[in-house]
C-alpha cells in the first residue's frame, strides 16, 4: 500500500466516526473512532572503551494510533510510526534508513520523507488491521502483532514477531503481515490459528495455539512451522505461594543446514512491601554459544525466534523499587556464564505532569575478551513524552 | 485496583434496627453499597504535599470473585484493564497488546502510589464474615448520630488490619469514619465518607478519603461519578476475552 493510499484511509476513518465518546460496554455508542498517541524526545550516546568514541544521536519521535469502531463487531487500526533522527549517529551510519526497515513485514509500509547527511525522518504504519468479532470466534487481518509471549523478557513462544529487548523505545513492539482467527471453546479456553507473510516465501510462520485455563494456571501450547521449520512449544503462567511463576518452551526442529534446537524461559517473581519488585529468570538456548567470544558486535545483537540471545546460558535479574508514586527506578542485570557477558540496564522514570514522563536509561556491555571481562560499550539516554 | 475493592468491601446500608448485634449493624452497613453486583465510574485522586493526580476508572463487580476495572484516564494508562478472577489477578497492557499476570504478592502491596493496601482484593475478606464485632457505644459523625463498633479479626482470617473501629450511622447506615490499626495497635489509616448523594436509589457518600496516620499532609480520595447496584453480569464477563476487548 502507497503513502496515498494510507492517506486516503486515515482520511476516511477520520471523516466516517461520530467522536470517540466513553459509554458503557453494554450500550455503546457506534460508530465510534479515536485518535491517540504520544510525542517524544531523546537524545542518546553511545561510546566504547575509549571516551573519544561518543557518538550522539537526536530523537523526535510521534506515534498516532487510529481506531475506527463501525460496528459492535468490527474494528479496524492504523497505527504510525514517525521518527526523526538527526545528528552524529545518522552521520556515522552508512545508509541509516535500512537499519529502520522491520524484516519481517511481507508489504513495504515505510517510507523516508527525506534523508540528508546528518538528518532522517522516517514512517513506518506497524498496525494496519481489520477485526471481526463473532459470537464463538474472531479475526483480525492486515498488519498486527501476535503476541504469543508470556515471560518478561525472554518470549520463545513469540515465533511471529521477536523483538529486541534493547529497543525499549519501541513499547508497541513491531508487527507481521498476517491473518488470525481465534475460536472460543470455552470461557477460559481457545483454540487460535495465525499465519504470517513475509517478503519471502520460504519466511513465512504459521501456528496453531491453544490456551486453557487449570489449577489457577494459564497454559498454552503451539505447533507450527516457521520458516520451513516444524516447531512447537508451551507456557505457563501461575504462581507458587505468593510469587508469579512463568515460563515458556519452543522447541524447532532439525532442517537442511540447521540442528534441532530448544529455547526455554522460566521466571518468578514477587512484590515485596514499600514498593519493592524482584524478578529473576533465566534462558537456556540450546544452540548459543557456550564459550567467550571475542569481538562482540553487541548492542546490535541479531535476534529471532530461534536466537533470543547468542549465548547458551543467560540468567537476568531485575529489580525494581517505587521511590514516591511519581519517581520509581528500575536495575535489570543480565549475566551469561560461559561467555561472561554481563548488561547491566539501570533506568529512572519521573512522572512530570499528568501526561509527561522523563525517563532516564543506561545500558552497560561487559564481555570476556582475551582473559578478562571488559567494558565493551556505554549508552546512555534521556527521553521525554507527551500522552495524548 | 485495590483501592476500589477495598472501598467496595468497606461501605454503607440502607434499614432499620431496634435490638440488633453489632454484627447485624455491620452486616447491613456492608450490604448495600456492594450489593451483588455493582458497575460504577470513579475518580482516584491522589494528594502529597507539592502535587496531586487523577485517575478516573470504570469498574465491573460481582461479589467478591469478580472484578473488571478499565483505566479512562490519564492518557499514557487508558485501556488498561485488571481483571480478578477469585484467585488470579491480570493486566491487560493495550500498548503491547498482551496480557500479564499478576503474581500475588502484588496485591497485597499499595496499588499505584494510592494510600490503600488490596489484601481484601485477593483474600476476599469480609467485613462481616472474618471479624468479630463489639459495640463499643454511641457518637456523632458530620451530624449524624452513629454506632462505634471494633472490629477484630477472627483469629484464622487472613486480613491486612489487626483492628477496625468504625463508626455506621444510625440512619442510613452509612460507614461515616473508619480507623485502621495494625497489628500492635498503632493507627495506620484513617477513613472519611463525604458527599451523601442518591444514586441508583441508594443514599450513599460518594467520596471517600484515606489518610495515613503518620502522614497527615498526604490523602487518596475515591469520588463515585456513577455507580448501578445489582444489575446482572454474568460470570463469562469476567474473562480474558472480554478484558481485551473492553471499552
Amino acid at each position: 500500500m502507497g503513502r496515498g493510499r494510507i492517506i486516503v484511509f486515515v482520511v476516511f476513518l477520520m471523516t466516517l466516526g461520530v467522536s470517540g465518546a466513553q459509554t458503557p460496554d453494554s450500550a455503546q455508542t457506534i460508530p465510534t473512532w479515536e485518535v491517540r498517541g504520544y510525542l517524544k524526545d531523546m537524545q542518546s550516546l553511545t561510546y566504547g572503551q575509549n571516551p573519544d568514541s561518543l557518538v550522539t544521536g537526536n530523537m523526535l519521535h510521534n506515534r498516532l494510533n487510529f481506531r475506527f469502531n463501525p460496528s459492535a463487531r468490527f474494528s479496524a487500526a492504523a497505527e504510525f510510526r514517525t521518527r526523526l533522527f538527526w545528528g552524529q549517529e545518522v552521520q556515522l551510519t552508512p545508509n541509516f534508513p535500512e537499519a529502520l526497515r522491520n524484516r519481517n513485514e511481507a508489504v513495504n509500509l515505510q517510507w523516508v520523507w527525506f534523508e540528508t547527511a546528518s538528518a532522517v525522518m522516517h514512517t513506518t504504519v506497524d498496525r494496519l488491521w481489520l477485526e471481526y468479532r463473532g459470537q464463538r470466534w474472531e479475526t483480525r487481518l492486515g498488519r498486527q502483532r501476535i503476541n504469543w509471549g508470556i515471560a518478561t523478557l525472554w518470549n520463545p513462544n513469540d515465533i511471529f514477531n521477536t523483538y529486541n529487548f534493547l529497543d525499549f523505545d519501541y513499547e508497541e513492539r513491531p508487527g507481521r503481515d498476517a491473518a488470525k482467527v481465534i475460536f472460543h471453546l470455552s470461557d477460559f479456553s481457545n483454540l487460535e490459528v495465525a499465519g504470517a507473510a513475509a517478503e519471502a516465501d520460504y519466511k513465512s510462520v504459521a501456528s496453531v495455539r491453544y490456551t486453557t485455563n487449570r489449577w489457577n494456571y494459564d497454559f498454552q501450547f503451539m505447533a507450527g512451522v516457521y520458516q520451513q521449520v516444524a516447531t512447537a512449544g508451551f507456557g505457563w503462567s501461575g504462581s507458587i505461594g505468593e510469587a508469579g511463576f512463568k515460563g515458556e518452551a519452543q522447541y524447532f526442529a532439525a532442517h537442511s543446514d540447521t540442528a534441532a534446537l530448544v529455547n526455554l524461559a522460566v521466571e518468578a517473581d514477587y512484590m515485596f512491601s514499600k514498593g519493592w519488585y524482584v524478578n529473576a529468570g533465566f534462558l537456556l538456548n540450546s544452540a548459543g554459544y557456550s564459550d567467550p567470544i571475542d569481538n562482540w558486535g553487541l548492542y546490535n545483537f541479531q535476534l529471532s525466534p530461534r536466537s533470543l540471545m547468542p549465548t547458551k546460558y543467560n540468567t537476568v535479574l531485575t529489580v525494581g523499587k517505587e521511590i514516591t508514586p511519581l519517581l520509581s527506578a528500575n536495575l535489570t542485570l543480565i549475566y551469561s556464564p560461559g561467555t561472561n557477558l554481563v548488561i547491566a540496564l539501570p533506568s529512572l522514570r519521573y512522572n512530570l505532569g499528568t501526561n509527561i514522563d522523563v525517563d532516564v536509561f543506561w545500558q552497560g556491555f561487559y564481555a570476556e575478551q582475551q582473559k578478562k571481562i571488559e567494558p565493551v560499550v556505554y549508552r546512555g539516554f534521556i527521553r521525554f513524552k507527551w500522552s495524548f | 485496583m485495590r483501592v476500589l475493592l477495598a472501598f467496595l468491601l468497606l461501605p454503607v446500608t440502607l434499614g432499620s434496627a431496634v435490638g440488633q448485634s453489632a454484627t447485624d449493624i455491620v452486616r447491613r452497613s456492608d450490604e448495600t453499597m456492594r450489593g451483588k453486583t455493582s458497575e460504577s465510574e470513579l475518580i482516584i485522586r491522589t494528594t502529597r504535599p507539592t502535587w496531586s493526580r487523577e485517575m478516573s476508572v470504570r469498574t465491573w463487580m460481582s461479589g467478591n470473585q469478580y472484578a473488571m476495572i478499565l483505566i479512562l484516564t490519564p492518557a499514557k494508562d487508558k485501556g488498561t484493564v485488571f481483571l480478578k478472577r477469585k484467585k488470579e489477578v491480570w493486566n491487560w497492557l493495550p500498548t503491547l497488546e498482551r496480557s500479564i499476570k499478576l503474581p500475588p504478592s502484588m496485591m497485597t502491596q499499595s496499588w499505584m502510589g494510592t494510600d490503600f493496601t488490596n489484601d481484601d482484593l485477593v483474600k476476599e475478606s469480609s467485613i462481616v464474615e472474618d471479624y468479630d464485632h463489639r459495640l463499643l457505644g454511641d457518637t456523632t459523625v458530620a451530624g449524624r448520630l452513629s454506632y462505634v463498633i471494633e472490629m477484630v479479626p477472627k483469629p484464622e482470617a487472613a486480613v491486612v488490619w489487626g483492628k477496625i473501629i468504625v463508626c455506621i450511622d444510625k440512619k442510613d447506615y452509612l460507614q461515616l469514619h473508619s480507623r485502621f490499626y495494625d497489628d500492635e495497635g498503632v493507627e495506620v489509616n484513617v477513613m472519611n465518607a463525604y458527599d451523601i448523594k442518591m444514586m441508583d436509589g441508594r443514599l450513599i457518600p460518594t467520596r471517600l478519603e484515606m489518610i495515613p496516620s503518620d502522614k497527615k499532609n498526604q490523602k487518596t480520595e475515591i469520588i463515585y461519578t456513577r455507580i448501578q447496584f445489582n444489575r446482572p453480569i454474568p460470570d463469562n464477563f469476567f474473562t480474558m476475552d472480554r478484558m481485551r476487548n473492553l471499552k
